[in-house]
Formats: C-alpha cells, sequence, structure tokens
C-alpha cells in the first residue's frame, strides 16, 4: 500500500522530525493515498514547526481540505481556513475555500463577503504554492460571488458575473458545466414577467387598433403587444402556440385570445399545464412533445397569424422549428426563442435566423431580453403578411441586447 | 531522554514500516495503535480504525482550535467516537498482504454509550485460540469500560469474532469506572499485568466467567507517573519484557486539556520482580504516541506503535541492537 516516496518522505522525517517541510512533504505522501486523518497530522505540525507563513498558511490549507474530505467537521474546517487567512491576509486560495465551505453551509451573506475579499486579494506576482489546493485560477472567488450572491439576491451581479466567467477561456471543465449551469438556471428563474398595464399607453412604440382597450397584458416580455403591434390589432385570428406553459401568467396567446377574439392552437408537454389550460381558455389545447407531432397534419391552414416557439432547451425550439412545414404555411408573426445568453457558441441563434431567412421572414427584433443581459427571443414577420410600414416603424435588429419593455415603449 | 527511538534504531539498521490499509476501507479516517502477534508463521497486526481524526496541536502551539489544543474531531452530527479492528497479515517483508475488518455482528448489542467498539485490542494467542483483548465502554449507559476477551478466527475470506468475554474487577468492584490497559502474557494462558508498578497480575477464567488477583506485588518503585499497559508482556532471554507508557496530561494557560506520552522498556524476572526500566522515550517525537504490540521475529524485536492516534508503523529492531536499546542485558 505505502509508496516508495511515502517511505522516503517518512525516513526523512524521522532524520530531522522538526523539519516543516518533511512533515509536510510526509503528509502530502498520505493525502496522495487517500489517508486524510494520517496527512492531517503532518500538515498540523508542518503548520506548527515552521516559522515560514507562506509553509504554514500552505499546510492550514491541506489540512483543512483534509478535514473537508472527512466531512461533517466545519467548525475546525472553517477555524484552520480562518487562521489560514489570518497569517496570509493578501492571498486568495484560503478566502476561496472558506466560501465554498459557508456555501456548503448555504451561509450565503458570508461566502459572498469572504468571496468578495478573496476577489480582491487576486494578484498574479505571488508565489505560487507547491501543491495544488483546489485553486485553480483566479476566477474562483468570482464565481463563488456569483453562486453565493444569487442567493442573497443579488441577481443582476450574479448573472454579469457568470456571464463574464463564461466568456473567459481559462475556466477548467471542472467548473464549465457548473458555470452554464448556472447561467441557464438563474436565467430561468430571473426571467420575471414585464408587463404592460395602461399607464405605459402614451409610451407605446405602435398604438395599434384597439390598444387603448388593452389594460394589462400577460407575456413575460410583451410578446403578445409585439404581435398585436405587427397586426395593428387584427382581430379573429390564428395562433400555434408550442410551449405553451400556463394558461394565464407569462403566457403570450391569451391577451389575443380574450380581447382581440383569437383562436388557436396551443401546445405542452406538461399535462399539469395543459389541464389548467384547457379548464380556463377556449383554444384547444395538445399535451405532446412537440418534436413528436406530425405538424404537415396538424396545421391544416396555408396562413396563421402567429407562431409562438418557445421549449426548452432552445436546440429543442430549433428542432421543432424545423419540423413545421415552412414551405407551405406562412406565419404573419413568429417569435422564437433561442436562449442566446446561455448558448455558448450562439449557434442556435445564427442558425435560426439562417433557417427562418431561407424561408422567406423578415428580422424585425433581435435579442429580446428581460434586461440588459439575457437576450433569448429573437422576434419574425413575413413580409408578404404584414404592413410594410409597421414594419419599418417597428424594427430594430442591431447587435445590442433589447430590454423588451424599453424597445415597446419606445425607449429603444 | 530518547525523544526519536526510531530515528537512534533505523541509524544502527532498523526498519520503519508504515501499516496502511486502502482508504476506502477506512474512509481515509485513522488507523491507530497496531498490535503485533507472532502466530506461527504468520505475522498478524490488528489495526484499530476510527471514525474521528486527532487534533494535536505541537510545537509553538499556535494553531490550537476552539476546543483546545487537543480534541478529537469527530462528525461534529454525531459524537460518538466509533472503534473497528483489522486484522492484518503480513508478510516477511512486514509490508501488509491481507486485511480483513473483524466481522463482530454475532454478538454485537446496540450501544448505549458514546465510544463504540473494543478499543486497544491487543493481540494474543492462547492454547490454539487468537484473541483481541481490550477494553469496551458501550454496554453500559456510564460509559463504565471493562477488558474484554474477544476471541476471533481468521477465515480464507474474512474473520469473525466468535466469543466474547466481558472480565469483571478482579475485586469485585463494581464502581470501577475503567479497567483498561491490562496487557495478556503471550506464555501463560489468560493471564494479564493489570499494573506494573507495582506488578499486579490477574488470571481469568472464561468459562466461569471470574477474574481473580494471582499476585500482587507491594513495592513501588519511585516514578512520577503510573506506568501503564502497552504491549504484551513477551519472553525475552530468561526475562519478561513489555512496554509501558506514561501518561501526563496538564492543562494550558486557556485551561484547556493537553497531554504527553512517553514510553519505557519494563523487564521482569519469572517471579515479576522488576529489574530493570528503561530510560524514557518517545517513538518520533510526536507528543501523543502508544503502543499495544511488541513480537520477536527471526531474532529481530518488532514493535507497533500509533502516532498521534492518526497514523500507525512497525518499527523492527535488529537483534544486535535490542540490548542497547532497552538497556539491559548483555
Amino acid at each position: 500500500m505505502e509508496t516508495k516516496e511515502l517511505n522516503k518522505a517518512l525516513h526523512n522525517l524521522i532524520q530531522s522530525p522538526y523539519h516543516p517541510l518533511y512533515n509536510f512533504i510526509l503528509g502530502y505522501q498520505y493525502d496522495q493515498l487517500g489517508q486524510t486523518t494520517s496527512a492531517f497530522s503532518y500538515y498540523l505540525r508542518s503548520a506548527e514547526f515552521s516559522i515560514e507563513p507562506l509553509l504554514s498558511y500552505e499546510s492550514l490549507l491541506r489540512g483543512a481540505l483534509c478535514i473537508e474530505k472527512q466531512s461533517n467537521r466545519i467548525h475546525t474546517l472553517k477555524g484552520m481556513l480562518l487562521r489560514a487567512i489570518s497569517l496570509m491576509p493578501d492571498r486568495p486560495e484560503a478566502y476561496f475555500i472558506l466560501s465554498r465551505v459557508h456555501e456548503y453551509c448555504k451561509d450565503w451573506n458570508e461566502s459572498y463577503t469572504i468571496a468578495t475579499i478573496g476577489e480582491s486579494k487576486i494578484d498574479n506576482d505571488k508565489p505560487r504554492l507547491m501543491t495544488d489546493v483546489g485553486y485553480c485560477g483566479n476566477y474562483l472567488c468570482t464565481y463563488q460571488k456569483a453562486i453565493a450572491g444569487w442567493n442573497i439576491g443579488m441577481f443582476d451581479e450574479s448573472i454579469h458575473l457568470l456571464r463574464q466567467l463564461n466568456k473567459r477561456n481559462d475556466i477548467i471543465q471542472y467548473y464549465k458545466d457548473p458555470i452554464k449551469n448556472s447561467i441557464a438556471g438563474f436565467g430561468r428563474s430571473y426571467k420575471t414577467p414585464t408587463h404592460y398595464d395602461w399607464s405605459y399607453y402614451n409610451d407605446l412604440r405602435f398604438k395599434f387598433k384597439g390598444s387603448e382597450l388593452v389594460k394589462d397584458n400577460h407575456s413575460q416580455c410583451y410578446q403578445d403587444m409585439f404581435v398585436l403591434s405587427m397586426l395593428n390589432g387584427k382581430r379573429d385570428g390564428l395562433f400555434v402556440e408550442v410551449g405553451c406553459d400556463d394558461a394565464y401568467f407569462n403566457n403570450n396567446t391569451a391577451l389575443l385570445e380574450k380581447i382581440f377574439g383569437w383562436s388557436g392552437i396551443s401546445i405542452d408537454i406538461d399535462p399539469v399545464k395543459t389541464d389548467k389550460f384547457s379548464k380556463e381558455r377556449s383554444s384547444k389545447v395538445i399535451t405532446a412533445d412537440a418534436t413528436k407531432i406530425d405538424f404537415k397534419t396538424l396545421l391544416d391552414k396555408d396562413e396563421y397569424d402567429y407562431l409562438q416557439l418557445d421549449c426548452e432547451p432552445a436546440s429543442t425550439t430549433f428542432e421543432i422549428l424545423k419540423r413545421i412545414p415552412l414551405e407551405r404555411i406562412k406565419f404573419a408573426v413568429i417569435t422564437f426563442e433561442h436562449d442566446n445568453y446561455c448558448d455558448d457558441n450562439h449557434e442556435i441563434k445564427k442558425l435560426s435566423r439562417k433557417y427562418l431567412q431561407s424561408y422567406g421572414y423578415e428580422l424585425i427584433v433581435s435579442n429580446i431580453a428581460e434586461d440588459n443581459y439575457s437576450d433569448f427571443e429573437d422576434w419574425y414577420v413575413h413580409p408578404d403578411l404584414v404592413d410594410r410600414k409597421i414594419i419599418d416603424k417597428m424594427k430594430n435588429i442591431d447587435d445590442t441586447t433589447k430590454k423588451c419593455d424599453e424597445y415597446m415603449l419606445s425607449k429603444v | 531522554m530518547n525523544r526519536n527511538l526510531c530515528k537512534t534504531v533505523i541509524e544502527n539498521g532498523g526498519t520503519i514500516t508504515p501499516l496502511i490499509i486502502p482508504s476506502e476501507d477506512t474512509k481515509g479516517l485513522g488507523l491507530m495503535n497496531p498490535s503485533i502477534l507472532i502466530d506461527g508463521d504468520r505475522i498478524l497486526v490488528n489495526l484499530r480504525s476510527i471514525n474521528y481524526t486527532l487534533y494535536h496541536s505541537e510545537g509553538g502551539q499556535r494553531f490550537i482550535q476552539r476546543w483546545g489544543p487537543l480534541s478529537y474531531l469527530n462528525p461534529e452530527n454525531d459524537v460518538k467516537l466509533k472503534t473497528n479492528n483489522f486484522i492484518c497479515i503480513l508478510n516477511d517483508k512486514l509490508k501488509i498482504e491481507k486485511h480483513f475488518k473483524v466481522d463482530t455482528s454475532k454478538l454485537d448489542i446496540d450501544p448505549v454509550w458514546e465510544f463504540h467498539g473494543l478499543e486497544d485490542a491487543r493481540l494474543v494467542k492462547w492454547n490454539k485460540k487468537l484473541y483481541l483483548c481490550g477494553v469496551r465502554r458501550d454496554v453500559k449507559p456510564d460509559g463504565q469500560g471493562r477488558m474484554e476477551l474477544s476471541e476471533i478466527v481468521i477465515n480464507d475470506d474474512s474473520v469473525k469474532e466468535v466469543s466474547r468475554f466481558r472480565i469483571p474487577d478482579p475485586n469485585h468492584d463494581d464502581t470501577a469506572y475503567c479497567n483498561k490497559n491490562w496487557v495478556p502474557v503471550l506464555d501463560m494462558p489468560y493471564h494479564f499485568v493489570k499494573w506494573t508498578n507495582p506488578t499486579e497480575l490477574v488470571k481469568v477464567d472464561p468459562k466461569k466467567k471470574t477474574c481473580k488477583t494471582i499476585l500482587s506485588k507491594e513495592d513501588r518503585l519511585p516514578y512520577q507517573f503510573d506506568f501503564r499497559g502497552g504491549s504484551q508482556v513477551i519472553n525475552w532471554e530468561e526475562y519478561r519484557l513489555s512496554l509501558i507508557h506514561e501518561t501526563c496530561v496538564f492543562k494550558n494557560k486557556l485551561g484547556q486539556k493537553d497531554a504527553t506520552y512517553k514510553h519505557r522498556f519494563i523487564v521482569w524476572d519469572k517471579q515479576w520482580n522488576i529489574i530493570h526500566v528503561s530510560e524514557e522515550f518517545s517513538f518520533m517525537t510526536a507528543m501523543i504516541e502508544f503502543s499495544c504490540g511488541m513480537a520477536f521475529y527471526k531474532e529481530d524485536l518488532l514493535i507497533t506503535f500509533g502516532f498521534q492516534d492518526n497514523a500507525s508503523y512497525l518499527l523492527r529492531i535488529p537483534s544486535n541492537q535490542i540490548n542497547q536499546v532497552i538497556g539491559y542485558g548483555n
């Protein structure tokens, strides 16, 4: 079981048992074998015997990591990390590990604060530690800050930091997925509705017919108001809603149906949602996996007024789009969710634009978001079915992310 | 005082071997207080496996933690200190070839105190039966400790405990809180040295469930600390030899508990008169070290000891060094 390296380290230590580095090395050899308790003893001796703060610091960190692996020794773990910080308060590693420990304990304020301090200690000129203590890059305190920050309500900062991290090319694989998943997960829960109400009437980008009747809307990001704008308040229109979710909350067709007399087909994979929908709405609703629906049969008309595509993930939404017979059917308005904010390669946005434009669709609004970061949809029209004057009034396809309410209320 | 016996021994041709079993079997937690026994052609070692980590600050003690310089880091959601024992079979190079967790399930009852399992067990073979003898404290709600004789059987693929005998106090003193560190006399079946200074010898009868003091010396040698049992008592030339420990418990300036252990070889004649007490020593300079085993193997002396309750080692003292190390004999 023991290795040559361990034996050598043991013999060195026996020759000089108070030599801090020999204690450290023997601890490290035990550590490599997963013998955390044995390792701990020697790390602690190393910390005690060393007169060099950096070696004591690293010894305390490694000892703390041994304790962390043993689980449920939180007080000791925190105590050792705090002592490490007190030894070398200008190094970031101990802050990072301590922030992670607080995260594990769901002590979010502590985790956030410690990470914030750690983030301020980054200095590439500091001497490197001898061993890997899990601090693989100066982005780690920022990562901790983002995760903890989210949990204390620093939503904007958290998403912003995660996106900044996501753009870096020095992130190791271990953290890549959590960063992506956090962006996606936080982003989804972050989509707080941005609702219209009559007090905004005077600011509407385009006052479509009947807009004065709209007291409030239902869409998450003004999609219903956009559809009505592009079709100048059309009555008795026809919609296809893929991924309808709730009957009213954040729903894109409820306003069309209730105030403007539209009807259509709504589809969702979740039977709980569709059951509620069928009880509360008059339009047809189907419980189905949209990736398996035969749209050629289901959609028997050649023109529809609105197509909503909003499933998870965006790649699925795109697959569904490709199943719809666009060569036969024209949709006056399409809102397509590409979730570009959490798509590393920005592939779906690019692919969907190319695909829809190949069928003659014109991009009217690019990079719609509910905030200034999370571009998640593009909105299109078919120019054969929409008034050119309205298109010109509504069009904004620059590369910026557009906060939906600012766009619809004439601010962008 | 020799603060580094291992260094002395190694510099004079001895060897030291770490005693490690894979962390998968122990969760990487401590292996301590090993006890060695030569059983015919077999070299056996019992390793005590524990669920805690001893936190012991040494040196300047700059990094004591909230419970002081010496504390047991058990899981914070589980205050129990649990012991399991692993029987290891060593090859002639003194490396562990096989190890088996002692299966005690046949005789276990639900523990009623916080220290679980048989602690600091010494290996002994009497009347062709292999035993672990250590202290158990989990059968009385107040943690009363009594020595137990646990018979084990080593199979090809397992080690099982087949009988268990809780040894009564020889003076029928049921108020005695903790009998521990009685050390078996290898060539005298069912005999233990209960106390070393002055020497008290007891004999147990597993069948009759009795324990009697059969020898009790009166004169105490003038040493500051008690001689507490360590290794088994083994034969050495015309003498009996054992290794004991002295415990100095003290408090730091914050009133927190601390301790240091020192060790000595004890030599008796066949009439149990102590004829030699060695200079005190430590094995590898740590304040907390503990030995449960000693045996002769191919004329060399083997000692097994634990370091800080967290690691275990086997020290081989070459035959030509034994007298010098013990400080007695020719």
